[in-house]
């Protein structure tokens, strides 16, 4: 499972920009039937082992934080807005590649050369540039053009329990998928990889217009700030301990009889299980479950450190808490 | 019918509201020789088809609704009457303004504007709008008979020919849209075009965007393309968000659009040696193809937008050739060559 996260891990592809990240899923689905939608939600119906009673969808999104080149200017810097949610402080000083491979440094002024002010305050997207190395706009825009896009630079490392990598929000999701897909689940199932989720949750909504689901999990990364120097009261959730389980966020209020399933099945079947203790952040969900008529909604998450970053962490026990309390929801949705 | 002559009818008609309007029947007027059946929805949409029984289902769009004030009461004292914002109204030039108000008849007036002998305390800030009233020049007793609570009020400000090919007044957005659409539908008719085409002149794009919510819905587009304006260069707007006056098209790219479609309009555009610049955008473009795009189970659209100037101000400033270009993009985009 984990050399298969990172190889998707390490494809490129922000929202709006997932070709790379379809095409190989799609190279991964076998004889399973699948349909591209107009967005580029990718759609695969997967005939279980029995018929379902009720129409499962599982979700995550293919997409992942980054950038969009906006202007070049004359001396081949480029402008750019962010892609999704970024902040300031993580994107100084980091590297970025772009669809066309060339590589960019985002840049900012030496800290020899600033005031004391200047010092501490983060800098804003629009005093940022990316440096690919080109001294003229001719130069940039051989392998940039304005609306290129950009992602942090890929680089993995598995410290043992712990896995440190760009984009693993939400490429974790799509490895369970991928993994449920191929084991074949006991019942017949959706699955959908989504577009666009990063951009304001723009891609599930019409993919659940089109499956028309009974109910809906979603597979995603949370916020886990469970580091020092923040209380424990608002940690959100902790690594290794285990899938995080939502009642409600930012985008969604979930579905109460659902939610409690979840967390049954985890006690019951002895797997790692932990509410998330702040309403906070937000994922398809939000676009799912008002698509259509309604749809009963889930969400199951892996707590990640530092997300929208190019060091997102993961714990491995979690994916795996994850990967089975998924496996073990949806077959109890499906076939109640 | 020249391009500017479209525009300004569209721009000088009052809107006042998504029911029947001036805008509207002026538009109606317009495009009624173009267009095979004409209809409203619920919301009041204006939706014109060529071809009903054509093939494909395309949209052409461009939003009608106009950014304007609505009456909140009537000052017993004064006659003056208190407002609030319908859409994005810039309020810092609203003081001294030229209004008309849409009552049971069309009345002329101004906004208030403390003189400046009388002006206290910080200059450097713009009094919010509930500290602006409309004046007509009538008594409370005279205005009542006119003016209800809820009737709009918009910009009397007629478009003026300014040098060269650039014209200025209230309403270019999105009347430089509208007009742009009408213009590409009258190419393809005069052409003998034989696909299924549907322009859609859409209400409420500045107040929620619900017109292209219900009517994306209704018509299930499978190809849609969305005409607005957006951001001329300017002192004080960088050149990585905005496209100078007079560069023609600015075609959307944006991570919520779908890629292949702002390549096929560039690519077009380019064939067809129709002036274009690309208009990038991290996110939401803040236009109906944010909702139009997502409606149903997901909609091909292209967004594709005129520059322009002092946008939601009396003296929104444009390029007449720019929306040409932007009809001219429209038209090759529909052929499909």
């Amino acid at each position: 499972m984990f050399s298969l996260l990172k190889e998707l891990c390490l494809l490129n592809g922000t929202s709006g920009r997932e070709d790379r990240i379809r095409e190989f899923i799609i190279s991964k689905l076998g004889d399973n039937p699948y349909t591209v939608d107009p967005l580029g939600n990718l759609i695969v119906e997967v005939r279980g082992k029995n018929r379902a009673k009720n129409k499962v969808m599982v979700s995550a999104h293919m997409d992942e934080v980054g950038f969009i080149a906006t202007y070049i200017t004359d001396g081949g810097l480029i402008k750019f807005d962010t892609v999704g949610g970024i902040l300031p402080a993580v994107m100084s000083g980091r590297r970025v590649v772009f669809e066309s491979g060339a590589v960019g440094v985002i840049g900012v002024r030496p800290v020899h050369l600033m005031s004391e002010d200047e010092k501490k305050k983060l800098l804003t997207e629009d005093r940022l540039y990316i440096d690919i190395g080109a001294s003229s706009r001719e130069e940039a825009t051989e392998y940039v053009l304005p609306g290129d896009t950009a992602v942090f630079l890929g680089e993995w490392c598995d410290t043992g329990d712990k896995i440190i990598s760009k984009a693993l929000d939400d490429r974790f999701g799509c490895t369970l998928m991928l993994k449920m897909i191929e084991e074949i689940p006991e019942y017949d199932m959706t699955f959908v990889f989504s577009v666009q989720e990063e951009v304001g949750l723009r891609g599930a909504g019409v993919a659940a217009n089109k499956v028309r689901p009974d109910f809906s999990v979603v597979l995603e990364a949370t916020t886990a700030a469970d580091i020092s120097g923040v209380s424990p009261e608002n940690f959100v959730c902790v690594q290794g301990k285990g899938a995080v389980i939502s009642f409600m966020d930012n985008s969604t209020i979930y579905d109460r009889e659902t939610f409690k399933k979840a967390l049954e099945i985890g006690h019951k079947e002895g797997i790692a299980v932990q509410v998330k203790s702040a309403v906070a952040g937000g994922n398809d969900s939000g676009a799912i479950h008002k698509s259509g008529v309604g749809v009963k909604s889930a969400a199951i998450s892996a707590p990640c450190r530092y997300i929208h970053s190019a060091s997102c962490v993961l714990s491995k026990s979690d994916i795996l808490s994850c990967y089975f309390l998924a496996r073990a929801l949806t077959k109890e949705l499906a076939g109640a | 019918m020249e391009t500017r002559e479209i525009l300004k009818k569209i721009c000088e008609a009052s809107y006042g509201g998504a029911g029947d309007s001036e805008t509207k029947r002026v538009i109606t007027k317009l495009i009624q020789g173009i267009c095979d059946s004409i209809r409203t929805d619920a919301l009041g949409n204006l939706i014109c088809t060529l071809n009903e029984n054509g093939e494909g289902n395309t949209v052409l769009s461009a939003h009608m609704d106009k950014i304007g004030m609505t009456v909140t009461g009537i000052d017993k004292l004064t006659g003056m009457l208190k407002i609030d914002r319908v859409g994005g109204v810039d309020i810092r030039v609203l003081p001294a303004a030229r209004v008309k108000v849409l009552g049971e008849k069309t009345l002329y007036g101004c906004i208030t504007s403390t003189p400046p002998h009388l002006a206290r305390g910080d200059k450097g800030t713009a009094l919010p709008i509930t500290e602006l009233y409309v004046d007509c020049g009538l008594s409370y007793e005279e205005i009542s008979e006119i003016v209800s609570v809820g009737d709009r009020i918009e910009y009397s400000s007629p478009v003026v020919p300014l040098s060269g090919d650039r014209l200025s007044g209230a309403y270019m957005d999105n009347s430089a849209g509208c007009t742009a659409v009408i213009k590409a539908m009258a190419r393809l008719r005069e052409d003998g075009f034989k696909g299924k085409v549907t322009a859609v002149f859409t209400v409420g794009e500045e107040t929620g965007k619900g017109g292209a919510q219900t009517s994306f819905t209704a018509l299930s587009p499978d190809f849609a393309l969305i005409t607005d304006v957006s951001f001329g260069t300017a002192p004080g707007i960088p050149p990585e968000s905005s496209s100078p006056l007079s560069s023609g098209a600015m075609i959307c790219i944006s991570p919520i659009l779908p890629k292949s479609v702002s390549d096929r309009l560039m690519s077009i555009a380019s064939e067809n040696g129709i002036p274009h610049t690309a208009e990038v955008m991290g996110s939401r473009t803040m236009t109906d193809s944010d909702v139009a795009v997502i409606t149903g189970t997901g909609v091909p659209t292209g967004l594709i937008s005129i520059p322009l100037l002092n946008m939601h101000t009396p003296v929104e400033t444009l390029d007449i050739k720019d929306v040409e270009a932007v009809a001219s993009v429209l038209y090759f985009a529909v052929r499909g060559e």
